[in-house]
């Protein structure tokens, strides 16, 4: 039933569209709800030495094993080591690419915007090719009543640390 | 569009499953060619026959002529007009293959040129058959229907006896497909396959718009016109099939006076027709039709199955199909299950007992569970196996050799991925048997064997592994020739080869490029081959053997893993996290306990090695390499090594010291040292791990795609307690750690380059029973033997006269941390040079003087009374310092300056220069120890180059060097402007009185011979003294 409304929903996302928000760092950005699995408490990872900076580690979200980043250390922003109990991991799903999740400091609330309310980098940036829109981290931001919101691209996120290991 | 698509590829899956026995069962044929067995011809016929309809059907015009054609030539062996003797069958297997080759790319088969292999069967066919049949098979029947308009088909006049001969009806059914679908809801396969289980399809052909259905449906109504021979009646069979009765036009053959028709017998059938026709929309196979269809059947279970699928009886399938997703889901989930049964199973309170009896139930049912899924995977290796009985006859053929092949072990069952990927390794090496292997009948007669060569291939379970062995009987592999081909690829020089075992030449053919056919063939001997074979074994973690004996036979053996899926593995602790080691992998576990920690683990240049028998085993160590993501360099890999080497030396200090403190006794348990002996090929490398954990079974899974570049690990798990831990590769982790595997091999070469430009003679001797140690034979006045019981102890000092001076005996035992002397009647007494009182080292056992360049190693393994290590002869070998030794034995007989001295050295700063290494670190050595700052040139170039960089208080320099010697250096360094008063002390194993002037007219304050330390000390710190005093 669940999954029914969504699809609803789908449909007139031109104009209206839900953002699964969460806190990095003191600031609020979101990502396209449609594109998020679940939201799983954090749990103890496994590290893997030798991956990028931003790779947290593996973890098993029932029998399926997740890659989880640091969306922190992606977004730039300095990694926290201490970590509170309201840390947890959004998991994608597998439509936008091999298991995985990222690690943030607290779940917001979902977020209705209109399609209006984001101002998409690429209005701002005209000369940017699609595939250099595809690669940017953030497709936009919207002002919210109180807050800005950074709409982030969950499907570059891998690509960071993907093209992060190549300039190595 | 899809349904075509999927329509297609339904075909191609059934008519491949048709062929599936058709080889196998003409190859049968083959061998009874005088009394052929009906049923196994009846079955090609049938598979063909059915191939050739729906190929029709499809509008695949090229696979239906040819299978047409190949239909014909098996008619006439089923009527018995011919016998399968080998010729028949040779063709008929070509055509077989050539259909399934067109199978496999059926969306280009119509493109395929089979006119060759037609004309073949054409010419098979007309080959001496009697004249009569013949003349049937050439002439062509016209069909009319009941109003006399022709059929537009056209049958052999041989083939419309033979159906009639089966059924009595022959009609023409135009079926509308688009009507069909829409109407009856059938699909086009359904249909057929319906129309198949009421007669038999003799041909079809599509509707002249539509002749390729590849393209997708056109547009209206699409005909297909299917020439039909049944025992139906026409009713029954629109009945029966559910479609319009005008579909269905009935034909019969031009000549009206064509015998063997009764003109009609519709009457007879709808005696029994309609008494079914209320059954037919459940159950279309009545009595009636059950009764042909098992005569039809016949045996072949499988067809029957088939044909259940698309009627829709409810018998029962013993197979299906599924997708392999499917079954890896399946996979998944048991696996989860695997983990709630754990978590279940550890929560479950055991005293009671329904809960208990519950927990156990769920954990057999688990295990029965995932051990059912694991077998879905698993086919019997006879499945490939089967095909080498045709490769070994079509090739025994071309060579003009008898061969025979016999199959053991065809029901063992492997993992379906392994046995793919075995396919092409298998038959090149079947293909070497037959080719390499087994002689021609003339040769084996005269060796004295059986005129027909035989072929073995076995497969039986073995410790949990498959072994595969390929055997044959014939002239064996002559390792003559293996040489002489590696001699002539340059694969190996003379002198290597005659080192080599005999076993070791064999497994030479696996190199690449290495070919033993005396001409290429198109069989095998284009020398890529065996290198590949191994190569693809290995990737299946499988490992390969070659054994062989001239004029026997040879042998392959190999043994596989069950399955890729689930591997055993090693789980080792390093930091508290799991890391899995594939059990294919693993050799051994060595443990060492204590002190064996510090005297068993050697360095060797910047590597830890670990003498594991006769081999220097490489170490590394897991936690540092996890910790550093690059490669690790020469410089990182000393730093490792000098880390643990302190570390070992403080812990065996503290276990030494541990008798007066009491709370470092405690802390001072028993320590071990954990490697893993891995192996990639031949090498083995020691992986250090804090701990060694269980054995499991696990599921691999594959890295992240992100993550696909770290090549240290092969994939991840999630283990029993639902934690994830990751499978390390052996050989990334090989290659990230830059593991050596020839570290004694590489040192020692290394060492002998150098040695041929620079000398240096030492005693190898030994002491104890395990180390091996060494002194600069320039610094031994000389040896001297003795009997043990010449010694003399005062205190517990031991002393012995020599020469009527009595001379203190050290023993290396007292002063450096290694085992014991070992006493013999028989000892030997090194006397040093330049030492005013008289001592030497008692030692057990001289081994050797050694000519080598020594390039001591002081970071790796350092203890006072060492000047430091090196490798010689691929043994660690320790360097005697024997000043500091009898410094500590005997601090009376040396003033105060040495030691006490030390604070008011610091700061001082030397420069150092000389060209032999061995000599520069061991002054080097001692000047530190003594605190001054040493820094060092090779010659006196770099010596002004380093004095114009930095200022120095003295300088030390050697005399003859290469590049600039010390003459020259010094009368360099007086020309400079500021530095004439630099004060400088030649050192040099040159003692005459003519060196001593030309040194000293260079500009040398002071001379000093190699080397007696002590004079050098206080000659140093006089130097340093008067400049002090001349600056006051």
């Amino acid at each position: 039933m669940k999954s029914a409304s969504i699809d609803e929903e789908s449909t007139d996302s031109a104009v209206h569209k839900q953002l699964c928000t969460f806190w990095l760092s003191g600031r609020l950005f979101g990502v396209d709800i449609l594109d998020v699995k679940e939201v799983h408490p954090k749990v103890e990872f496994t590290p893997i030495y030798h991956a990028p900076k931003a790779v947290r580690g593996y973890v098993n979200i029932r029998g399926q094993i997740h890659l989880i980043l640091d969306l922190r250390s992606v977004m730039g922003f300095e990694t926290l080591d201490e970590t509170s109990d309201e840390n947890c991991l959004v998991i994608f799903k597998s439509r936008v690419a091999e298991p995985f999740g990222v690690l943030v400091d607290k779940i917001g609330d979902v977020v209705d915007i209109d399609h209006e309310q984001v101002v998409e980098h690429k209005e701002q940036k005209k000369n940017l090719s699609d595939a250099d829109y595809n690669h940017a981290l953030t497709s936009g931001v919207c002002q919210l009543k109180d807050v800005l919101l950074v709409v982030i691209n969950s499907r570059a996120i891998l690509k960071s640390i993907e093209s992060g290991t190549e300039e190595k | 569009m899809d349904f075509e698509k999927s329509i297609i590829e339904e075909f191609v899956t059934e008519a491949k499953e048709h062929l599936e026995t058709v080889e196998d069962n003409l190859m049968q044929l083959e061998g009874q060619a005088d009394n052929p067995d009906q049923e196994l011809v009846n079955n090609v016929f049938r598979a063909v026959h059915t191939v050739k309809g729906s190929a029709g059907f499809l509008g695949l015009a090229t696979l239906a002529g040819l299978a047409h054609t190949t239909e014909t030539l098996l008619s006439l062996i089923r009527s018995g007009e011919r016998k399968p003797d080998s010729k028949s069958v040779d063709v008929l297997l070509q055509s077989v293959d050539s259909i399934l080759a067109m199978l496999d790319d059926v969306e280009n088969s119509n493109d395929r040129d089979v006119s060759e292999l037609i004309g073949k069967l054409q010419g098979v066919i007309d080959l001496d058959i009697s004249p009569e049949a013949h003349e049937s098979l050439d002439k062509q029947v016209e069909l009319e229907d009941t109003q006399g308009r022709p059929s537009g088909f056209e049958i052999s006049d041989h083939e419309f006896n033979d159906l009639l001969n089966e059924h009595e009806f022959i009609y023409v059914i135009k079926l509308n497909l688009t009507e069909l679908s829409e109407k009856y809801q059938k699909d086009p396969i359904s249909a057929f396959n319906q129309l198949k289980n009421l007669g038999d399809v003799v041909e079809a052909k599509l509707d002249p718009r539509a002749h390729d259905l590849r393209q997708g449906l056109p547009e209206g109504p699409l005909i297909n016109e299917v020439l039909f021979a049944t025992k139906l009646s026409r009713e029954a069979l629109a009945n029966f099939f559910g479609m319009p009765e005008e579909w269905i036009e009935q034909f019969k053959k031009i000549e009206p006076d064509q015998a063997g028709q009764p003109p009609d017998t519709t009457a007879k059938d709808m005696e029994t027709a309609p008494k079914e026709v209320s059954e037919v929309e459940t159950a279309p196979e009545t009595k009636n039709l059950d009764e042909e269809q098992s005569k039809w059947d016949g045996k072949d279970r499988r067809s029957e199955d088939k044909r259940d699928k698309w009627g829709s009886s409810e018998r029962r399938r013993e197979t299906i199909r599924l997708k392999l997703g499917v079954l890896d889901e399946l996979m998944r989930l048991a696996g989860e299950l695997v983990l709630v049964r754990n978590q279940q199973m550890m929560s479950v309170d055991k005293s009671e007992p329904t809960a208990r009896a519950n927990a156990q139930r769920l954990d057999i049912v688990t295990t029965e569970l995932q051990e059912t899924i694991m077998a879905t995977r698993m086919q019997p290796i006879g499945n490939l196996f089967n095909k080498f009985t045709r490769v070994v006859r079509d090739l025994g053929k071309k060579l003009n050799k008898n061969i025979e092949i016999t199959i053991a072990g065809s029901e063992v069952e492997l993992d379906n991925t392994i046995l793919e990927a075995l396919s092409d390794p298998l038959t090149h090496l079947v293909r070497n048997c037959c080719d390499h292997g087994v002689e021609s009948p003339e040769q084996r007669i005269a060796a004295g064997k059986d005129p027909t060569g035989q072929v073995k291939l076995r497969a039986f379970h073995e410790s949990g592994q498959i072994n595969i062995e390929i055997e044959d009987d014939g002239k064996g592999i002559d390792l003559d020739v293996i040489r002489k081909k590696a001699l002539e690829k340059g694969v190996k020089t003379e002198s290597e080869l005659a080192s080599l075992s005999d076993k070791d030449v064999l497994l030479l053919i696996l190199t690449p490029s290495f070919s033993t056919a005396d001409k290429l063939s198109d069989v095998s001997g284009r020398g890529v081959g065996m290198d590949v074979v191994k190569t693809s074994i290995e990737e299946l973690g499988g490992t390969l053997d070659i054994s062989s004996s001239l004029g026997k036979g040879s042998k392959v053996s190999m043994r596989l893993p069950l399955t890729l899926a689930i591997i055993p593995c090693l789980f080792v602790m390093v930091d508290e996290h799991r890391y899995a080691i594939p059990q294919a992998n693993l050799e051994e576990l060595v443990c060492l306990y204590d002190e064996d920690i510090i005297t068993k683990v050697e360095c060797a240049g910047s590597r830890e090695i670990y003498r594991l028998r006769d081999y220097l085993l490489p170490l590394v160590r897991l936690n540092e390499v996890l910790e550093r993501p690059e490669p690790l360099s020469e410089s990182v890999r000393s730093e490792i090594t000098e880390k643990y080497r302190q570390k070992q030396l403080e812990m065996s200090q503290r276990s030494a010291g541990s008798d007066g403190d009491g709370n470092e006794a405690g802390t001072g348990s028993t320590q071990s040292l954990n490697i893993a002996v891995l192996k990639i090929g031949v090498n083995r490398f020691g992986l250090i791990v804090d701990r060694v954990l269980e054995t499991e079974e696990i599921v691999v899974k594959p890295m992240h795609p992100s993550l696909k570049h770290l090549k240290c690990y092969a994939g991840a798990t999630v283990m029993g307690d639902g934690r994830v831990a990751l499978i390390l590769d052996v050989q990334g982790l090989a290659q990230h750690a830059e593991v050596a595997f020839e570290v004694s091999k590489a040192d020692t070469t290394d060492l002998e380059l150098k040695a041929a430009a620079e000398h240096q003679s030492v005693l190898l001797f030994a002491s104890g029973e395990k180390e091996q140690f060494a002194i600069p034979l320039p610094l031994i006045r000389r040896i001297e033997t003795l009997s043990i019981d010449r010694l003399e102890k005062i205190g517990n000092k031991e002393y012995i006269t020599i020469d009527g001076v009595s001379t203190r005996v050290l023993r290396l035992e007292e002063h450096l941390n290694v085992s014991p002397c070992i006493e013999h009647e028989k000892m030997y007494l090194i006397l040093p040079k330049h030492c005013r009182n008289q001592f030497g080292i008692l030692v057990s056992r001289l081994i050797d003087s050694y000519e080598t360049t020594v390039d001591l190693n002081v970071e790796t393994y350092m203890e006072e009374g060492l000047l430091g290590t090196t490798i010689v002869s691929g043994k660690m070998t320790l360097f005697v310092d024997m000043d500091t030794m009898i410094r500590k034995s005997e601090p009376s007989w040396f003033d105060n300056r040495g030691f006490n001295s030390k604070a008011a050295n610091a700061g001082k700063r030397i420069l150092l220069v000389e060209d032999t290494p061995f000599y520069q670190q061991l002054v080097k050595g001692f000047l530190k120890s003594e605190g001054y700052e040493v820094t060092t040139a090779d010659n006196g170039q770099e010596g002004l180059d380093m004095i114009d960089g930095g200022e120095f208080d003295v300088i030390i320099s050697d005399i003859e060097m290469p590049v600039m010697d010390g003459f020259e250096f010094m009368k360099n360094l007086r020309a400079g402007t500021n530095q004439n008063d630099l004060p400088t002390i030649a050192l040099t194993a040159l003692n005459s009185d003519e060196d001593r002037d030309k040194a000293r007219e260079a500009g040398f304050d002071r001379y000093e011979t190699k080397l007696d330390k002590e004079q050098l000390l206080n000659t140093i710190s006089k130097v340093l003294d008067s400049i002090a005093t001349a600056k006051t």
